[in-house]
């Protein structure tokens, strides 16, 4: 008991005599999650506010005679007429490694029931993108595990790739995929023990999604062991339109410690039109004047200076990178709406999930003519440039020769050989999901499909021997795949030793 | 000039008539004031006495400084609060004194939007905060 009173004694003395000056104001209304206050003269845009019971607000709006600020926290104890006050503080997320393996909120506070965070340092949720000068452009690659993917629309570190379509078209498992894929690589690199190697750190921000699909998120990522290099940040529907506003931005900030510190890392927004419709719902309520769509004249701005903070530093500012896969979902396919438009022209590429390849099984649901990355083959490693050069071209063809040969029942020979390839490739390329493939069994399948090697197989049977081929792979082929992993190059060697793998192989195939 | 600006300038300059010689509002200028208006009916008299009501306020609001302590008021206490503020800001200030227990020792003294506080309560709130 004693030292209890000794400490609060001695936190008595140690406290300044100096009076305090605070710059306060009063509540005027109160709804929906955001306050107009009178007073706060001094207050800075973003500013964080102290509001009763210690729940934290953000000025956004400064008029002439009020103050616009949104609410984080329950805000159901407050009252017209409560006294808010300026903190100095811009809102700060804490950030660092501690923070790998834990689900937290907008504001970065665990609600994942493991305990307070044990990070030291915090970082600012607004913070400007990096300028010219500490940029470089992307060249290495960021596999997403997903054969589609990375042979169309290969992604760079750095990079930002906008996955897009319809409700229920795969673009979130797409997102997952990526995240495991990263993990299997790093648990991979790592146990290798290569001073070289450069593991992938990944943030997944869930915004205005359900509950129940954020549980199943964490569950699928803790069961493929992806759990422990990835940051959650969860704004669920049932949140606040601020903290789903927030979210986002935290995220961003917990991804950029990584960047500044030399290291790589990978942000997935799911999904940036319900980021968008969260901001509409504060800037109505702000009264700010609305435009098209009912958003306000900064929706633009909004997502600009959120996705370029995703970069990719030189050497000089710590080589780190920051790679952004925000997603939009489009309502009946159309990409030509406000906010899909707007990200589409912020990022550097897109891949576009079709309903309609969706509902054929053909999954992922990538669309060959709508997705690109502008990146391109920058982001490949040599052996995968090489065998994957013209599938794009291929597949590309092979749909508009599809929908023309409906109508032809003559075919010459040559488009009927463009058509038994395209639908071998369009077979090749299903995958299950959160099962990413390697980049070296990935360049040995393409491979085999640039080879010949398939064309004695009927189209139906393809998936049976793509995967018949993946557990030869990953057994007898190990050697041979270890020879692209290691090269990063198809040689004259790696390419022998790849036929006479494919030779063995499919005498095995039946 | 609009009937509003009229309206705004003449609001500023009734609030000048209301002032006495240190520059506090003097509660029968203002009712001279109003029962002036009430009897000559000026046109756009809701206007102007809108515009006024906001002048008033926002004089009070500037130079009208609340101060709670938490022990009984103090001729002293009161005048070397009053002296600080009119240094700082550089204008008369008029300062109502409230007797608040809950500070329990120490002042708060609020001017416009900003609280100067040195008090008890303030020093264990800090306490209080620290130990989270």
């Amino acid at each position: 008991m004693s030292s209890i009173t000794d400490l609060i004694r001695k936190e008595i003395e140690n406290l300044s005599t100096d009076a305090t000056r605070t710059n306060v104001g009063t509540i005027t209304t109160l709804a929906d999650g955001v306050a107009k206050v009178e007073g706060l003269s001094k207050v800075m845009f973003n500013e964080m506010v102290e509001f009763p019971n210690n729940i934290l607000g953000i000025a956004l709006n400064l008029e002439e005679d009020s103050v616009g600020c949104v609410l984080l926290g329950d805000t159901s104890s407050l009252k017209e007429g409560d006294e808010v006050r300026t903190t100095g503080k811009l809102l700060s997320v804490p950030v660092g490694k501690a923070l790998l393996g834990r689900v937290v909120d907008a504001v970065g506070r665990p609600i994942d029931d493991k305990g307070t965070i044990d990070s030291d340092q915090s970082s600012p949720v607004e913070k400007i993108a990096p300028g010219i000068i500490p940029r470089k452009s992307v060249d290495q690659p960021l596999q997403t595990g997903i054969m589609a993917v990375d042979s169309m629309v290969p992604i760079g570190r750095g990079q930002r790739e906008l996955i897009i379509g319809d409700r229920s078209t795969g673009k979130t498992t797409i997102a997952i995929d990526t995240i495991i894929n990263q993990a299997k690589i790093n648990k991979q690199g790592e146990k290798s023990g290569d001073p070289n190697f450069r593991a992938v750190y990944c943030i997944y921000v869930a915004v205005g999604q359900k509950n129940s699909n954020v549980a199943r998120t964490i569950k699928i990522l803790e069961e493929a062991g992806a759990l422990e290099y990835v940051i959650i940040v969860s704004a669920p529907a049932a949140d606040n339109p601020a903290n789903q506003y927030l979210a986002p931005y935290s995220g961003c900030a917990m991804g950029e410690w990584f960047m500044e510190n030399g290291m790589d890392a990978l942000i997935v927004y799911d999904d940036l039109s319900k980021h968008a419709v969260a901001y509409r719902q504060i800037s109505l309520i702000l009264k700010r004047p609305s435009g098209r769509e009912a958003y306000p004249g900064d929706v633009f701005y909004l997502h600009s200076r959120l996705l370029e903070r995703s970069a990719r530093l030189n050497e000089n500012s710590g080589n780190g990178s920051l790679t952004a896969l925000p997603i939009i979902e489009t309502q009946m396919g159309d990409v030509s709406g406000y906010i899909p438009t707007n990200v589409i022209s912020i990022t550097d590429g897109q891949i576009f999930l079709e309903t309609d390849l969706f509902n054929k099984g053909i999954r992922p649901a990538v669309s060959v003519g709508l997705s690109v990355s502008r990146v391109g083959s920058a982001a490949q490693i040599k052996a995968y440039k090489k065998v994957a050069g013209k599938v794009k071209l291929e597949l590309a063809q092979f749909r508009e020769l599809a929908a023309f040969s409906q109508f032809e029942s003559d075919l010459d020979a040559s488009t009927k050989a463009r058509l038994d390839r395209g639908a071998r490739i369009v077979e090749m390329f299903k995958q299950g999901a959160y099962s990413p493939i390697p980049v070296e069994v990935q360049s040995a399948i393409m491979w085999g499909m640039q080879n010949d090697f398939f064309d004695s197989i009927s189209a139906q049977d393809i998936q049976r021997a793509v995967e018949s081929l993946k557990e030869y792979l990953s057994a007898q082929g190990k050697d041979v795949c270890d020879e692209i992993y290691n090269s990063g190059k198809l040689e004259d060697s790696t390419v022998q030793n790849l036929r006479v793998a494919f030779e063995d192989w499919k005498r095995t195939f039946a | 000039m609009t009937s509003s600006s009229k309206h705004k300038k003449l609001a500023k300059s009734l609030l000048q008539f209301s002032l006495n010689e240190e520059g506090h509002i003097v509660d029968s200028k203002i009712e001279e004031i109003l029962s002036s208006l009430r009897s000559s009916n000026p046109s756009g008299l809701k206007s102007l006495l809108r515009f006024f009501y906001t002048e008033v306020r926002r004089y009070e609001y500037t130079y009208h400084a609340i101060a709670e302590i938490g022990c009984k008021d103090e001729p002293n206490i009161t005048n070397s609060i009053v002296k600080k503020l009119e240094s700082a800001i550089g204008k008369n200030i008029k300062l109502t004194v409230i007797e608040n227990p809950q500070i329990i020792s120490g002042c708060r003294v609020r001017l416009k939007d900003d609280v100067y506080e040195d008090s008890l309560q303030s020093r264990l709130q800090n306490l209080e905060k620290s130990f989270h």
